[in-house]
């Protein structure tokens, strides 16, 4: 087998819709060859789902092909009948989508869905259920799920979901495909099962001879797995080259305006807050001994038996104290308590013992009244914006009921509503819209222009970035901070990924397992952690870097080599 | 996206007449259709050739006729008159029942999902035990001890379980929602969480629940008319019309074929003008049409 496993060669995709046809793919040229990882990186709407699915033959009803050819091992698969086509997507060719708790069937076990596309397949035919089963094990071993033999009983809600890409990935693996398509599989993923989806991914490869073709909009994760990259921008593959030659030596604009607007190419934070310097702090919040435990519920029957109730710990035993107008970072993995932190600061979940002061007022004890009225000088912006805004409400109701619900009197609401959306960058002509006419980035900002409506001193900012593209991502954070200089607001962020905070927070605080095991300024955090935990976070941060990422690859898999695989 | 802001627009500007696309042809036929139907009902004196128990013997069990354009029933009454005092029967029952229904359904639903625990349990409780008993049963035995003239009442106390769970469940994702926590966040009461936000959220499918149950009310009705315990005789509700007809179905199938053709037309135009009002009133369904 020589040359190439997959060849694109100038293919148009086309949406049909009302209002005429909607050019997704405007003619994209591209190879893999066999063991190759091809990155595909892009914004939203830059066509790079359409383009996956295509080559999986996944396009809708209302999308087609308007030109060009994918052949795979140089057949053309627009000739293909459907039958060829399914024994071709079932041998040859497997995805790995983005979340894989809505892939798996939740009401079969994933030994079943396992074994069920291998009993399919015509070398298995008649094989004994246990011949079947070993090799499900192999293969559950293999991407590294713990006592795959066990779990083969276990429902998809039973795994964690790092476990659950993986039971994908092993899906995937069933048939030995020889080309991988990865649409976005990590994006779900916290910092640290990331990292290891990828290196899991890059063993494959280097075992297997997997070629793999990865959608991905993470710059970092590109520079972590791919050889070369191609970059798409509105339908067009703006460039392609080498993934060094490309984070190194980029030549089309957009592809270093996307590498301009990541995270990581933002400065280091290393002043001191301006607002509040040394004699005049005064803190907004401190926490002594917070705690808050979730208890989950025993059936009656098992109270009867006096069966043990579990007690989660999700915030235990936390002290902090944040100063008027600082910026401080909670990060952590997801589990790690930072989010109910940040609930809990707000009154929005109830403590389980500790004390909690906002402003000089002790809030544990308030009645719910008297924490009604605290709300307006405190706010939070929700990770899921789109989903935080009522969705039968016009963006003008929603940034006015602040003021109806806090007796506020407005006196020319739609000055105030025009005055709130320029206040986040956004054009009065919103003012009408629904929640789910906005995008993601627009949502945001509608949640921040919301939160800050009625002056508040305190803002939670829960994942603000997650889910956005980087340039749209950067102009949050642009915003955010750009409104603690003019407002002097102090800022409670919380995230998993520490590079996308660096140049905002003054000080950082590492949390696991409800705690808080370091503290310190962001440069120190960042440049010096201690604690290992911290040190874990921030290795596994993926960063636009490719030689620095095949470093720390190497060192954790002894594995990587910087060429591509020997061919097989 | 152009697009979508201009049909926002268009939404807000006239929202009673038909023109948001979102009627789509046959919502609007079926928009129509209601409409005629309520009209008959209003004016039946006015539309019905003969009063609906004027009695012509001679001419009992006749087929379509010059002089009776769809017949007459078994005592030589008009079947075209009837059918359209029927209508009026039908709407004065179906409609005060259904929204009896939804009504209390709506409270009990709205307490039982918002506020939980103990509450929550009760409502539930009395809901289980109204539909332990089979609809017809528990209607039958009702207007055996309270008369005929609780019929109404009857009707809508069977179909309040229904309206009550399916609003409950509603309540209970809606509570849990982003949105919902967003306003509690932003210091929100109760009252306003619960009529601001999660009332809209609910009650649109609910709507379309009432919509396609007015048939389910009007064929109970039917039903109890037929067993002898709904509309009392001479009056010409559709389910007496059926049940008498029923008895003459070999000499004259005429009664039944429009009785059970009114049955029909009105059920069908109530229930795909329900699904026309859902798309419409859902600020969404924009987007699932614009192919996005």
């Amino acid at each position: 087998m020589s040359g190439e496993l997959l060849r694109v060669t100038d293919l148009r995709v086309a949406y049909h819709t009302p209002a005429g046809p909607f050019v997704a793919v405007k003619g994209a040229n591209f190879e893999v060859g066999p063991g190759e990882i091809v990155g595909v990186v892009g914004e939203s709407g830059s066509g790079k789902s359409t383009l996956a699915s295509t080559v999986m033959g996944l396009l809708g009803s209302n999308a087609s092909i308007s030109g060009g050819t994918v052949e795979y091992r140089g057949t053309d698969l627009a000739g293909l009948d459907p039958e060829e086509m399914r024994r071709l997507w079932g041998n040859e060719i497997a995805m790995i989508f983005q979340d894989p708790g809505t892939s798996l069937n939740p009401v079969l076990t994933i030994g079943r869905q396992l074994l069920t596309p291998l009993r399919q397949r015509e070398e298995m035919r008649g094989q004994p259920d246990r011949v079947l089963r070993e090799r499900v094990i192999r293969i559950l071993d293999r991407v590294g799920l713990p006592d795959p033999e066990r779990r083969l009983n276990s429902y998809p809600h039973e795994f964690s979901g790092g476990m659950r890409q993986r039971v994908m990935i092993a899906m995937a693996l069933l048939s030995n495909p020889g080309l991988l398509i990865a649409d976005e599989p990590v994006s779900a993923l916290d910092v640290t099962l990331k990292k290891q989806i990828n290196e899991l991914l890059l063993g494959l490869r280097e075992e297997l001879g997997t070629a793999i073709l990865y959608i991905t909009h993470d710059l970092g994760v590109v520079a972590q797995v791919c050889d070369r990259v191609l970059v798409m921008n509105e339908g067009e593959i703006v460039e392609t080259g080498d993934v060094v030659q490309i984070f190194e030596d980029p030549q089309h604009p957009y592809t270093r305006k996307l590498l301009a607007a990541s995270p990581a190419a933002r400065p280091l934070r290393r002043e001191q807050p301006t607002t509040a310097r040394e004699g005049d702090r005064e803190p907004i919040v401190e926490a002594r001994e917070l705690r808050v435990y979730f208890r989950e519920r025993t059936s009656p029957i098992g109270r009867l038996l006096r069966r043990q109730e579990r007690v989660v710990k999700a915030v235990d035993g936390v002290d902090i104290t944040i100063d008027e107008g600082e910026i401080v970072a909670l990060v952590g993995e997801s589990g790690s308590g930072k989010t109910t932190l940040g609930r809990t600061i707000l009154r929005l979940q109830e403590e389980t013992g500790g004390e909690l002061r906002v402003a000089g007022q002790e809030i544990t004890e308030l009645p719910g009244g008297e924490v009604r009225k605290l709300r307006a000088r405190m706010q939070m912006i929700f990770q899921d914006a789109v989903a935080s805004l009522s969705p039968r409400r016009r963006v003008r109701y929603l940034l006015l009921e602040p003021f109806t619900i806090h007796d506020v009197k407005v006196d020319d609401p739609d000055a105030k509503v025009r005055e709130l959306l320029e206040m986040v960058d956004l054009g009065g002509e919103l003012a009408n819209r629904y929640p789910h006419e906005l995008s993601g980035g627009q949502a945001r900002r509608v949640g921040i222009a919301r939160a800050l409506a009625l002056n508040p001193r305190l803002l939670v900012a829960d994942e603000p970035t997650a889910g956005l593209d980087v340039s749209v991502g950067s102009g949050i954070v642009d915003l955010l901070s750009s409104l603690r200089e003019r407002l002097g607001l102090t800022l409670i962020l919380i995230t998993h990924d520490l590079n996308s905070i660096r140049d905002m927070a003054d000080r950082v605080a590492v949390m696991n397992g409800g705690r808080i095991v370091e503290r310190g300024t962001t440069a120190q955090i960042l440049e010096n952690p201690q604690h290992p935990y911290t040190r874990e976070l921030i290795n596994a941060v993926t960063i636009p870097d490719p030689r620095l990422m095949r470093e720390r690859i190497r060192a954790a898999t002894g594995r990587f080599e910087d060429n591509h695989p020997k061919e097989n | 996206m152009a697009q979508q802001v201009q049909a926002s627009e268009t939404r807000r500007v006239n929202w009673i007449p038909l023109a948001d696309p979102n009627w789509g042809t046959g919502g609007r036929i079926a928009a129509v259709m209601v409409a005629a139907i309520v009209l008959v009902a209003i004016f039946a004196p006015l539309l019905a050739p003969y009063p609906y128990d004027a009695q012509d013997i001679p001419n009992r069990l006749q087929g379509p006729s010059q002089e009776y354009l769809l017949g007459t029933d078994q005592f030589g009454r008009d079947l075209l008159s009837r059918v359209i005092y029927g209508t009026r029967i039908a709407l004065t029952t179906a409609l005060p029942a259904i929204g009896l229904a939804l009504g209390a359904g709506l409270v009990l639903g709205l307490l039982a999902g918002y506020l939980g625990g103990a509450i929550d349990t009760v409502i539930v409780l009395i809901l289980d035990t109204l539909q332990a008993f089979p609809g017809v049963i528990l209607a039958l035995a009702i207007l055996a001890l309270a008369g005929p003239s609780s019929l109404v009442y009857v009707l809508g106390l069977t179909f309040i379980p229904g309206y009550a769970r399916v609003i409950r469940a509603q309540v209970l994702s809606a509570r849990s929602q982003p949105y919902v926590q967003a306003q509690r966040g932003l210091g929100a009461g109760h009252l306003r969480i619960l009529f601001g936000h999660i009332f809209p959220n609910v009650v649109a499918p609910v709507i379309v629940l009432a919509a396609m149950d007015i048939p389910s009310v009007i064929t109970l009705e039917a039903g109890l008319s037929f067993l002898g315990m709904g509309v009392p005789p001479p009056s010409p509700s559709w389910g007496v019309m059926l049940s008498e007809g029923f008895q003459y179905m070999r000499q004259s199938p005429w009664q039944i074929i429009w009785a059970g053709a009114a049955l029909v037309v009105t059920t069908l135009s109530i229930t795909l003008f329900g699904e026309a009002l859902r798309r419409v009133l859902d600020p969404r369904s924009s987007n699932e049409r614009g192919g996005a």
